[in-house]
Order: structure tokens, then sequence, then C-alpha cells
């Protein structure tokens, strides 16, 4: 499975975790960055598709991270943010968090890579659907309409 | 008022769907043909009475007037002479006759009536002489003149009686009636006859038949036994039905062909329309892979994410994909066929997964999918033989790991695990007390990382007492979020106790880890260093013979472990290659290597390993013949001795033919492949062992395996090797 277009951040305090999460996305062809810096995050997110935060972190929480890292806006408009939890209910109010959505199965990397590869298929679909109805646009004459303008423009 | 759009439905249209009283087609044949029967009966009943009653009046008619005419006649000359007498005798004569009712005679010359009887005496007549007959209900009135010499002279008028004709007309009305009923009824009974039988009962055999057809059954032909239009349809109705069912046959078939393609395609084959919703035929495998025996009207998200829940990632991915796929236009499919799942792992309800690889075609031949088939491959065995044999692989990987340093990770999350465990053992104290909610905080972070790096390490009985722990400490954390502290009173012992629990199973990992390490306690005390600076220490120090020097040998020395750790790893693959199965047994991988050994061991490992692989271990069908088990073993031991680590290589295939031969450079070999050379690899392994001041010992058993031993030098006399009883050995020196 190539993923190479797909850029990860990993924010977690433990390092241990980070350094299997990193390995299992690796393999499967992301490119992954961690850390375990909860504050000065941001300068890891330019290019990210996706951020994969911690809930429970030292003197922190994940949806503290989660608004710093928005308020920062160093990330594109298009990139997620998602909650890695091993608790169910935590991940059932990953939304009031402001997260768009959960991980589940904290701790098991193996049940983590499918539901990153579901994401970023997430986001290609998003793609797909709006090149679609661009072209459903042009074939139905909109971009005809505007030929002529774009010539005189260019001229 | 209704506009020019508006539909207006018939009220008969909208009672079209209530059941409509059946009456069968012989019953309104029948009433319709007795209703046409009786109105001719009747018809002909009238008519024919009518004549009866015509031809009895007109009889009476004509015989009335010749009696009147003779009458008449007879009174001529009694009237014209005015003779009284014979006009009462011929009245007399008249009255005879018992037909006649009444009589009256009228003379012209007086102006009245002159005789009569049955009160026609007495009846004025007049003098209208003209001929006259008269017909009522009851009676025939007949007048003739008189005519007497050259002119009337008076005229009689008779009264004649029907009694005898009504008599006579209403028997024959009522034998009419019984005639026309008895024809009604038989011509009735014979045209319902021939109607049933020319009509109804074929129709009958034909709606039964039909009904079989309509039941799926396959219904005899309909015998045909007239050339009319029910024959015809008879015919027709024949031909369809074998149209029909040589068609179903043929679907049947093609049916059965079908689902015994995909029964043996052994794949779960479902069609789902927009929605996600299964509907139509599935295969059998399905029914096996999914857990159920029906699924229309299925949601086939349900069906791949059984326990997904509302914020599921990969479920979400499926709805937005299911979306995109019946949106898209059929050019673009091969793209979004593309981003469908590939693969789902199902939670089994008796424990275990079942790994499903997924394709998803489409159906339709227009602009846009109309369904979409599911083909779902289980792959579970087929993954779970992968796994059992990459397993094996898998926990040399981790060893080597391990061995090469890795293994300083776990180490480190032993280590930080128990000071995070002391930490919170300080911060929770030696009794009850008050806690603040950033000591609160702080516990559950330190309970909460150990958990997680617990679950990494598979080490569920310290993950299970860490969440019990976060369990206890949530009702004081709630408490300390609110007032800002919390007393730690009720929940002191069970913190107390999970953290005593909590630090045995750290201990039981670390006990875990130095079992399963090839190092075993040594890999606690590694530490990574360059090799580098260790030679260079001791080259500078090493030949001191102090302790100092003593010191620098041991740090340079290297765990036997460390040294077969990729071997573990790359026998089953070398082995493989060979078509052939082994695995790598270590022992006494804690013993220290020093320098001059480590340095060479490793290839000559390498070399011997091959070797056993290429000439010693057969294959599994050979083995299995023999006696054995299909994978061969090659043990690797190591063991220390005053003279230095002595190490013995075995394993248990066919043995040399001839240990002596293995030692003799270019003629060991008869078969080169890529594993082994011509024999240079078991020279080349003395010579580098030379350089060690290590010999080589070889014993052969002819069909139980071949065994090297690695003896320091010291420890051993020179010899040329021999044979004892069935085993032959030989001893080759450094100087030989």
């Amino acid at each position: 499975m190539g993923n190479d277009d797909g850029c990860i951040l990993v924010i977690d305090d433990s390092w241990v975790i980070l350094d299997r999460v990193r390995a299992a996305l690796s393999a499967e062809g992301y490119q992954v960055s961690a850390t375990t810096e909860s504050v000065g995050a941001a300068k890891h997110l330019r290019g990210c598709d996706l951020v994969i935060i911690d809930f429970h972190m030292p003197g922190i929480d994940g949806k503290f991270v989660l608004n710093s890292l928005r308020r920062a806006g160093a990330a594109s408009p298009t990139c997620l943010y998602y909650l890695y939890t091993s608790d169910p209910e935590v991940a059932r109010r990953s939304g009031e968090f402001g997260f768009d959505g959960s991980f589940l199965h904290k701790g098991n990397e193996a049940l983590l890579v499918p539901q990153v590869s579901a994401v970023f298929r997430t986001i290609r679909m998003r793609k797909l659907a709006t090149k679609m109805r661009e072209d459903k646009r042009a074939r139905s004459g909109g971009l005809m309409s505007r030929a002529p303008k774009a010539d005189k423009e260019s001229a | 008022m209704v506009d020019d759009h508006t539909v207006v439905v018939p009220t008969a249209r909208m009672t079209a769907d209530e059941p409509r009283r059946f009456f069968s087609l012989g019953t309104k044949l029948a009433v319709g043909m007795g209703l046409v029967v009786i109105l001719a009966s009747a018809f002909v009943f009238v008519e024919l009475t009518a004549r009866e009653r015509k031809n009895l009046v007109d009889a009476k008619v004509t015989a009335a007037t010749m009696v009147t005419d003779l009458f008449a006649a007879s009174l001529a000359a009694p009237l014209d002479f005015g003779d009284p007498d014979a006009i009462n005798l011929e009245i007399q004569n008249v009255r005879s006759n018992r037909q006649v009712e009444r009589a009256s005679v009228w003379s012209q010359a007086e102006k009245r009536t002159v005789a009569g009887f049955g009160g026609g005496e007495a009846e004025a007549i007049g003098d209208n002489s003209e001929p006259w007959v008269a017909v009522t209900a009851d009676a025939v009135d007949v007048r003739r003149p008189v005519i007497g010499r050259k002119k009337t002279v008076g005229h009689a008028v008779l009264t004649f009686s029907l009694a005898e004709e009504n008599a006579a007309y209403a028997a024959s009305r009522a034998r009419i009636f019984w005639l026309c009923l008895a024809l009604a009824g038989g011509t009735s009974g014979l045209l319902v006859m021939l109607t049933r039988r020319q009509i109804v009962r074929p129709l009958e055999r034909l709606l039964g038949a039909a009904q079989r057809v309509e039941r799926g059954e396959h219904a005899p032909a309909v015998t045909v036994q007239a050339n009319d239009e029910i024959g015809r349809l008879a015919t027709a109705f024949n031909s369809m039905n074998e149209a029909i069912f040589d068609r179903e046959d043929r679907l049947e078939t093609l049916n059965a062909s079908q689902r015994e393609l995909l029964d043996h395609m052994r794949q779960a084959i479902l069609v789902f329309g927009e929605g996600g919703v299964v509907s139509g035929a599935h295969s059998r495998e399905a029914m096996t892979v999914f857990g159920r025996d029906a699924f229309d009207g299925v949601k086939v998200r349900d069906l791949i994410y059984p326990q997904a829940g509302p914020g599921s990632a990969e479920a979400s991915a499926f709805d937005e994909w299911l979306e995109l796929a019946f949106a898209a236009p059929a050019d673009a499919w091969d793209e979004v066929a593309e981003l469908a799942p590939r693969e789902v792992i199902l939670e089994l309800p008796a424990g275990g997964q079942r790994v499903l690889e997924l394709e998803f075609r489409r159906i339709g031949r227009g602009s846009q999918q109309d369904r979409i088939m599911l083909l779902a491959t289980d792959e579970s065995e087929k993954r779970h033989l992968k796994r059992v044999g990459e397993q094996y692989a898998q926990q040399m990987a981790v060893m080597r790991r391990f061995a090469s340093g890795g293994g300083q990770i776990f180490v480190t999350f032993l280590e930080s695990s128990r000071r995070r465990l002391g930490r919170c053992r300080q911060l929770l104290g030696e009794a009850p007390r008050t806690l603040r909610l950033g000591e609160v905080e702080e516990m559950f972070q330190h309970f909460h990382t150990i958990k997680g790096e617990a679950h990494t390490f598979e080490l569920m009985e310290l993950r299970a007492h860490m969440h019990g722990l976060e369990e206890r400490l949530v009702e004081l954390r709630a408490t300390a979020t609110e007032r800002g502290s919390a007393d730690s009173g009720e929940a002191f012992a069970g913190l107390q106790r999970g953290m005593v629990a909590a630090a045995s199973a750290i201990e039981a990992g670390e006990q875990l880890f130095v079992e399963t390490s090839p190092l075993g306690r040594a890999a606690l005390e590694l530490v990574t260093v360059r090799r580098p600076d260790v030679q260079k220490l001791c080259d500078m120090v090493g030949a001191r013979g102090d302790e100092l020097g003593k010191l620098a040998l041991r740090l340079a020395s290297r765990p036997f472990g460390e040294i077969v750790s990729t071997l573990a790893e790359r026998v089953p693959t070398w082995a493989d290659g060979e078509r052939k199965r082994a695995r790598l047994e270590i022992e006494g991988g804690d013993v220290m290597i020093p320098p001059a050994l480590a340095r060479v061991l490793s290839g000559c490992l390498v070399h011997l390993a091959r070797n056993a692989i290429a000439h010693g271990i057969e294959t599994p069908a050979v083995r299995v013949a023999a006696g054995k088990d299909e994978t061969g073993v090659i043990r690797m031991r190591c063991e220390d001795t005053p003279h230095g680590p002595r190490l013995s290589i075995e394993d248990d295939g066919s043995g040399m033919k001839s240990a002596e031969r293995a030692h003799q450079r270019g003629r060991s070999n008869p078969s080169p492949n890529s594993l082994s050379g011509r024999g240079v690899g078991l020279g080349a392994v003395e010579t580098e062992l030379r350089t060690a001041d290590y010999v080589v010992v070889t014993e052969a058993t002819e069909g139980a395996g071949t065994r090297f031993s690695l003896i320091p030098g010291a420890a051993t006399d020179a010899s040329g090797g021999g044979t004892v009883g069935d085993k032959q050995w030989v001893m080759t020196t450094a100087a030989s």
C-alpha cells in the first residue's frame, strides 16, 4: 500500500508509544513525525494531512493541544485532527472536544493502521468528489460560457 | 373546479382493487341461455294458444253462419205471410240446437221483434237487416236478413254459445304450456350441457394448468379435443407452458452453474443497492462468513463493521464511499473502487478474528452504478498459517533488536515505570492525607502512561493493574477538580494495593524479558557503546594482564546470543530456499565470547549452519519417512569452561557420510549449490578459528546428524580422529 502523499504528526507524552506508532505507520508508507511537545507541536504542523493526538498528557489534555494547534493555523485547511484513545467514552465525545474523529484501541498499532488508512481514503474520496462535481459543471457548459472571458483576460 | 391538468380517476378505477365476486362462466351462460329459451317458449306459447282459439272461434262462426242462414231462409214464408205459428215452429226447431243460446226474429212489416227465446224475444234488435257477425268471449252473434218475395221482410239474430270452444281452448292451452315448458327445459339443458362440455370444461382444464404454472409446477400438456377457438387456445397455452419451463430450466441450470461457480470460488458474494442495502442472491460462503442465513434488507456496513460505534473512522469512511460509489459516473469507477476498504477484521462471537479481503465490482449498464457486488474472501486461515510462519521470525527479529541494543527500550520502560510508580507512592504517602489537585493529576498521568506503554509491550497484567488504579483515582480526581484537593482516605488502601500489584507485574515483565532474551540477564545490563572505542581500549590495555587489561577484554567480549541472534532469523529462510524446513535453537546466550573468537565466530557459524542445511537436514518428505519431524533442528550451544567458551553446533539431519571428508578442501561436497560451495566453507571455518586458537571436532552419525564442536586449543589433544562403534569422528587442530 503506497501512502507517499500521507503526512502524519503524532503527539503523545510517551516515546515508547510514539516509536511504535511511527514504526507501524512508516511501514505503511506514511511520512510520520512524532513529538512529545504538547505545547510547541505547532512547528511540526506544516504539510500535515493528519494529526493524531493523545488525550491524557502531563498537566494538559488533548483538547487543549487541539485548540492551540488550530489557533496556530500552521496546518493546511484540509488537515484533520484525530484523538487517539483506548477509552470508548472519550472517543464518543471527540466531536464535542473539536476533533474530526477518533482512533480507538490505543496501544494496538495493528488496529491503528486500518483506521488511519480509512481516514486517508476519506480525504481522497472528498478530493475525487470535488473533481467529479467540477467535471460535471464543465460538461454542462459552465466552462464553455466562461471561455470567451478567459480568452479576453489572456489577451 | 377541475383544471386542464387534473386527471379525473373514474370511480370504478378507484375501486378496481376491491375483490369482485366470482361468477363462473358456466353459470352466466346457463342463466343467459335459460332466459332466452324462456322468452322464446313464452312467445311460442302465446302464439300457439292464440291460433288455437282463433281456429275454434272461426269454426264456430262458420257453423253459426250456416245455421243462421238456414234459419233465416225458413222464416221467409212465415214472415212474408205473417204466420206466427209457423214462426214459432221455426223458433222451436232452432231452439232444439243446444248451441243456440238466444234467438230474435224481427218483422219488417210490424217493426218489432215477433218471436225469440233466451231473452231475445223481448229484445228490440232494430230494423237493420245487414248481415253481421259479432264474436265475444263467450258467444257468437249472427244476424241474417229474411228475404221474402222480392223484398226483405225481416231479419233473424241467433246467439251461439262458445262454452265448448272455451273448454276446448283451455285444455289446449294447458297442453301447449306443458309442451313449451318441456321444450324450454330440454333446450336449456341441452345448451348448458353443450356449453359445459365444449367451453367450460376445457377452460377449467386450462385454468387448472395455468394455476399450476403460476405455482411454479411443471403442468402436463392440456389435451386438445377440438379444432376450434378453445382448441387453439389450449394449443397456444401448451406451447407457452413448454416455452416457460424451457426458459426456467435453462435459467435454473444457469443459476445452478453460477451458484456452483460462486461456491467453488469460496467467496462470500453479496449484491447491494443504493444505501448499502443487500438484495438478491448471495453465495453459500456468505452465510458462513457473516454468520446469518438471510441478507435481504441488511446493510452491508453492518456486515463488515458489526462492532462499529458512531465515531468509527473505518465505518464512517465506508459510508462516504457508498455515497460516492453510487453518485460516480461509470468511467470513474476504477478510481472509486481504489478507495474502497480492502480488508476488514471481524471479531467472532466465540472469540478469535476473521480476516476478510474485500473487492467491490459495479453492476449496471448505464452511466452509473445500479448495484455493487461485494466479494469477500476469508483470509483467516491463510493469515494464520502465514502468522505462524512469521511468528518465529518475528520473535527472532525482536531478539535480534534486543540483542543489538533495542532491548534497552524495554529496559528503559521498566526503569521509567518503576520510577513513575515510586513517584506515585511518594505522592500517595504512607498514610491517608489530603491530596492537591496537581498531585492527583500527576498520579493519574503516571498511571495512564504506564498503562499505555504496558499495552505496547503487551504486558496485559500490568495494563490491567494500571487501569484499575486509574479507575480508583476517578472519584478522587473529580473531588479534587471541584474543590482543589481531595482526601485519599477511602481510596488509599486500594491505591496502595494496586501499586504493589503493579510493581510485581513489572518484575514479572522483567523476568519474562530475561527468559526470552538470548542474552539472559545480560540484556538488562547492556548499554550501547561504540565498538571501535572498546576495541581501541582493548588494544591499548588488553595485553597487560592486570585488572584493567582483564576489564578491557570483558568490555570487548560479546554475548553468544548477540552473535547468533541474526542467524536464528535466517536459518528458516535458507532452508526454505532449499525446499527444506529448519529452525535454530540457541543455548547459553549469556556466555561472553572473547574478542578474538567473537571476531571470527559469526562467519564460522554462518558457514556451519548453511552447511547443515545443504548436506545435513533432509527434505520434509524424507524426514517424515525416516520418522522425524518435518522441520529439522540446528542446535547451537555455548558453555563457559576454564579455558574459554566451548561451542557445539549440531543438526538432526542425515549425518555426513564421512566426517573426515568434510575437512578435505574441494572434495567434501560432491553436489555444490547456492548454500555451500565445494567444501571451501568448512576449510575456511577451520582457518578462521585457528586465528582464535580454536579447533573443530566433527562427530557424524549416519541418519542421526552431525555435530561440530569448537574447542579452545588449550583444552584438546591433537588427534587425527577415528571411528568408535557406528560413530565416525575426526579432530583437526589448528596446526594440522
